[in-house]
């Protein structure tokens, strides 16, 4: 048993989106199938500030992926329980065998662009697959999201969104061992984690 | 994977994991020359699942040089990731790196040699695929035609940037050979060459090493868009700011950088000159020389004569010394004549190297003259000379080179500066303030120098930092970092042979070609070999490089990429991706010799750039003096007579076998340790004795220029200037940014990174926009006389009003209309002969999509 998670130091990020492609690549996604998103904070564009030129101008960058949360909206609501925990590391994982394509749990989760829906036939840009070969296959008609690179963790990997980050501001760890890095990080540093008024409980906590 | 996991794999280990790989091909039945991988690549380790990993060295001259695994499975490139340095500040990855995948296997590569269909024009993208002994038969019956008919220099074969030393190095060996004319790419070369004048560096931009910075009491980023443009940087900052380090920005838009800054100062594009030598004008103003540093470590109290404007020599007022220099010169004249007459045997070229090298190594040492309470002495014997003051002597007034630029930044107040560079005085004194505070890092990127005055920027950033001691200390250090380790035998570009054609700066190629002179001389370019680059793209003035280009009767381009350069080509040759070939790799931010690993074979029917020129060579009857691929050519340059190189443990087999050398044997690499410079006497020269061209061009500077250019002046942008009489007409200054999904023009077809950032964009400051009726994430017409381009406009408040930013590096194709090179202008300054991609200006209005491209 343990209580997977991460902890990004989200004000040093540059939005480079390093995280992301390594993600696509490693879960050899489909095209405009994307687990991690990399929202600007400021204004209406991409890299783009809050204010006015020569008036307080500021500009940050939210990197979001399904949250992994303690307490999943999207459990719930799956009919034929094709989400679910996985109770060794706290992942909230998808069985696209089950799935249904109901999209209950897109409804339900309240993180905005964490998971995507295959429409059709999956499409790729390479015409064999990518990134890790334990990956199973993505399907049509079925819910994807963040996996927490449970492939990995079965090898005694982090996820591969972590080590790639060129701003040096991913940690991944155990939440139930104090001495963790992600536990020390949260211990002494403030921080804030997405929606807490949805007692969904994340596990991705975001420093201040 | 670490490097333990990786030593612990057994022998049997990896012949079970290239079993699985043959088997995998056999099923597949893969053609044979994919079966050789399993046998030809014993260094790549294996890992679980059939899985072997290749070390790869990601080269697209972003400075970082990042170490990559690179991941093969069943003889196809799966994945990159990142791979350890040796020291751990480098073990880096980033978006663009991690996306390789998608880049090798992509529908624009090139897959075998191709001819543009006859009948069509250049451009209209019809080709004809031919084999390679058709496509080289081709080449070389047109070289031999050209060379025949207008000598040897009328076939011109031109670079880019590209970072390597088999590849860019095989084509120089050509040239040489056959005594080709050479075009040199001169992108961003404005600010090497300033420093190359003052410092006495040879190539290259030379700071302290960014592990250095968290040494500084602040860092100020001069048009340094880092978190953007070389985004494996950042982190160096953020770790000094978490140490307390204070960053100030100083770049005409907020950047992301400027956003995490403690300070963002937004000045005027292009004037960061003015902001230089205002400071200066301070430290003389506030009594803050370093009386120290500036004595003994520039050439602060070296006298210039006022009738010359050379520094006076201890010759000059000292008749022992004219004695002893007459009778030195003599003997070096009799010992340069017996050397040359020794070297007669080996040609022409060489015995005239002979004496040249001997008339330099027996130069004497003629001492400029310092003075010292007054009195006149040679400088390497003062050890307290005096800074300032005028004298006369050797018939003429003769003048301290620090009194002589005091004098010059005098005019530079406070209120001009603030003026200038349109900020408020009170905040040109702060920024006077943090740089006087000391240890001070100014971390500089391309923004400055890409504007016509660019060489003014370093030359006085430089200067300034040199004045107050900020030079050569930990923490203390000016300008962008990325440095040369020199290891590789250069001998090879001559290994064939030496050419004497004096090679031509690109932004001159219009004019050459236009003219078929060369300063004068007949010279006709008929055909024009381009490799490692892109310029139709990169370049300048897209229109006047096509007229260039149609004024060329044959154009080859290889390339592994369809580019907007090779759409423009008569033959166009398929060269193999970067982990499809060994390469070393001896420069960029992190201090280390690298070898690249060759991961697959080469796809289709690519080939590596030294196979491609053995196949040239050959049928020049030179083949046995070319190396037939790239492990070949990098043994001859690391090979065991390689002093430098064995010396460092760097030769051919130790890089195969440590992947990295890391070529200083400081832990942190302290430019200019001391003080000590490269400059003949050892001292940074911010007063030029002689200054000289980069390059000669079609410009000649005036005997005024050259009395300028002694010391950093001011002198505004050539058209991104408000008080231009142009800017009436095209009022928006017109700057780019370095991509955050490409490097260059690389990647721009990457189809992940499409998705992230689908198409070409401008960012304007939604008041500019607002005035014109340009709505937001709609189209425009970006335009000046030279051409146009079209693009989203995105409104950014990050946009400094009257300016635009767009992102580089997307190519013709990918836009509605026109691209970004077409509105810069091909103009540049006559000593840094270099490109100015952000001294432009233009007009925008929205864009009709019914109109035509």
């Amino acid at each position: 048993m343990a209580h997977y998670g991460y902890v990004i130091d989200s004000k040093n990020c540059i939005g480079c989106h390093a995280c992301a492609v390594a993600c696509k690549i490693e879960n050899n996604l489909p095209n405009n199938n994307w687990w991690n998103r990399i929202f600007t904070i400021g204004g209406d564009n991409p890299n783009t500030p809050a204010g006015t030129f020569g008036e307080n101008l500021t500009m940050g960058n939210m990197p979001v992926m399904c949250q992994h949360c303690e307490n999943p909206a999207c459990i719930r609501v799956c009919p034929v329980g094709a989400t679910y925990k996985d109770a060794e590391t706290g992942a909230v994982r998808q069985d696209y065998d089950k799935c249904i394509g109901c999209r209950m749990c897109m409804a339900a989760c309240p993180f905005t662009g964490v998971r995507s829906f295959n429409w059709d036939e999956p499409k790729y840009a390479v015409d064999f697959p990518v990134g890790d070969p334990e990956v199973p296959a993505h399907q049509k008609h079925t819910v994807e999201k963040c996996t927490m690179c449970w492939h990995r963790l079965a090898k005694g990997e982090q996820p591969a969104c972590i080590e790639v980050c060129p701003a040096r501001i991913r940690y991944f760890g155990d939440f139930d061992d104090p001495d963790s890095e992600v536990s020390r990080l949260i211990a002494k540093r403030s921080y804030h984690q997405l929606l807490p008024e949805e007692g969904t409980r994340p596990s991705v906590y975001y420093l201040d | 994977m670490d490097k333990e996991k990786k030593r612990s794999l057994t022998r049997r280990g990896f012949l079970k994991s290239t079993a699985a790989v043959a088997a995998g091909i056999s099923v597949a039945s893969v053609a044979g020359g994919t079966l050789a991988l399993a046998e030809g690549n014993a260094d790549g380790q294996s890992e679980a699942g059939g899985e072997q990993i290749f070390r790869g060295v990601c080269r697209p001259n972003c400075f970082g040089f990042c170490h990559l695994n690179v991941h093969v499975r069943d003889g196809n490139i799966v994945k990159t990731s990142r791979a350890p340095y040796d020291n751990p500040a480098y073990s880096r990855i980033c978006q663009r790196g991690l996306s390789h995948v998608q880049r090798i296997y992509n529908d624009q590569r090139v897959k075998y040699p191709m001819r543009r269909v006859e009948g069509t024009a250049r451009g209209e993208g019809q080709w004809e695929r031919i084999s390679w002994d058709e496509a080289i038969g081709e080449i070389v019956s047109k070289m031999q035609e050209y060379m025949g008919q207008y000598g040897s220099t009328a076939v011109a074969i031109e670079q880019g940037s590209t970072q390597g030393c088999a590849s860019p190095m095989i084509y120089t060996r050509l040239t040489q050979a056959l005594n080709l004319s050479f075009v040199v790419p001169s992108y961003d070369a404005a600010s090497a060459y300033a420093m190359s004048r003052t410092t006495g560096t040879v190539q290259g931009w030379y700071a302290n090493e960014r592990t250095d910075l968290v040494n500084s009491k602040t860092i100020v980023a001069w048009g340094a868009n880092v978190t953007d443009a070389q985004v494996q940087q950042w982190h160096f900052i953020k770790e000094a700011m978490a140490n307390g380090v204070k960053l100030v920005v100083v770049d005409p838009t907020f950047t992301q950088l400027a956003s995490k800054a403690d300070k963002w100062i937004s000045t005027r594009p292009g004037t960061d000159p003015a902001v230089y030598l205002g400071v200066m004008n301070q430290i003389f103003e506030r009594d803050a020389v370093d009386v120290e540093f500036v004595g003994q470590h520039t050439v602060g109290p070296f006298l210039v004569r006022e009738d010359t404007g050379k520094f006076l020599r201890w010759s000059e007022v000292n008749e022992e010394a004219a004695a002893a220099k007459a009778a030195q010169e003599a003997a070096a004249q009799q010992a340069a004549l017996q050397a040359m007459q020794a070297a007669a045997g080996q040609g022409e070229i060489i015995a005239g190297m002979a004496y040249q090298s001997t008339l330099e190594a027996m130069a004497y040492d003629d001492q400029p003259v310092v003075m010292e309470k007054g009195a006149l002495m040679p400088a390497n014997q003062s050890s307290a000379p005096d800074l300032y003051g005028a004298t006369q002597a050797a018939g003429t007034k003769c003048t301290s080179a620090l009194t002589l630029l005091r004098d010059s930044v005098a005019g530079m107040t406070p209120e001009k500066v603030a003026e200038i560079a349109d900020i408020p005085v009170e905040t040109f004194l702060e920024l006077t303030d943090i740089c006087l505070d000391g240890p001070v890092t100014h971390y500089v990127g391309y923004g400055a120098q890409a504007f016509v005055n660019g060489v003014q920027s370093t030359h006085a950033g430089i200067t300034m930092s040199a004045l107050t001691g900020n030079l050569g200390k930990p923490g203390a250090s000016f300008g962008a970092f990325w440095t040369l380790a020199n290891v590789a035998d250069m001998a090879f570009a001559v290994g064939a042979g030496i050419g004497t054609a004096p090679m031509i700066v690109d932004v001159y190629l219009p004019e050459v070609v236009a003219s078929g002179k060369y300063l004068g001389e007949d010279r006709p370019i008929k055909m024009l070999f381009i490799a490692t680059g892109n310029p139709l793209n990169c370049s300048t003035d897209t229109n006047l490089l096509k007229k260039t280009f149609d004024a060329i009767d044959y154009i080859v381009v290889a390339d592994p990429m369809m580019t907007d350069t090779t759409n423009y080509a008569d033959l166009v040759l398929p060269v193999c991706q970067w982990f499809e070939t060994e390469e070393i790799t001896q420069i960029g931010e992190n201090v280390t010799i690298s070898f690249n690993e060759k991961a697959i074979d080469p796809l289709y029917e690519s080939k590596s750039d030294v196979e491609i020129v053995k196949l040239i060579a050959d049928r020049f009857g030179l083949g046995d003096y070319f190396p037939a691929d790239a492990s070949e050519a990098l043994k001859m340059q690391f090979g065991e007579n390689n002093e430098k190189a064995k010396a460092l443990g760097a030769t051919y087999d130790e890089l195969k076998e440590k992947k990295e050398v890391r070529w200083e044997p400081d832990d942190v690499y302290i430019a200019f340790k001391d003080g000590q410079f490269l400059t003949p006497h050892g001292r940074l020269e911010f007063y030029v004795e002689d200054p000289q061209v980069r390059f000669p061009t079609q410009l000649t500077p005036t005997e005024e220029d050259i009395a300028l250019e002694h010391l950093p002046h001011w002198f505004p942008p050539l058209h991104a200037w408000h008080e231009n009489e142009e800017h009436a007409k095209y009022p928006l200054v017109c700057m780019s940014e370095r991509a955050r999904f490409r490097v260059h023009s690389q990647w721009h077809s990457v189809p992940a990174l499409n998705e992230l950032d689908p198409e070409p964009i401008v960012r304007i400051n939604p008041a500019d926009a607002q005035e014109r009726g340009i709505e937001d994430r709609t189209y425009v017409e970006c335009y000046n006389d030279l051409g146009h381009v079209v693009a989203r406009a995105h409104y950014s408040d990050a946009i400094r009003p009257g300016t635009l930013v767009y992102p580089k590096g997307w190519h013709a194709s990918q836009f509605k209309a026109g691209n970004w090179s077409e509105i810069i202008p091909n103009d540049f300054d006559v000593f840094g002969a270099a490109t100015s991609f952000m001294d432009t200006v233009c007009e925008i209005r929205p864009w009709d999509e019914g109109s035509e491209k």
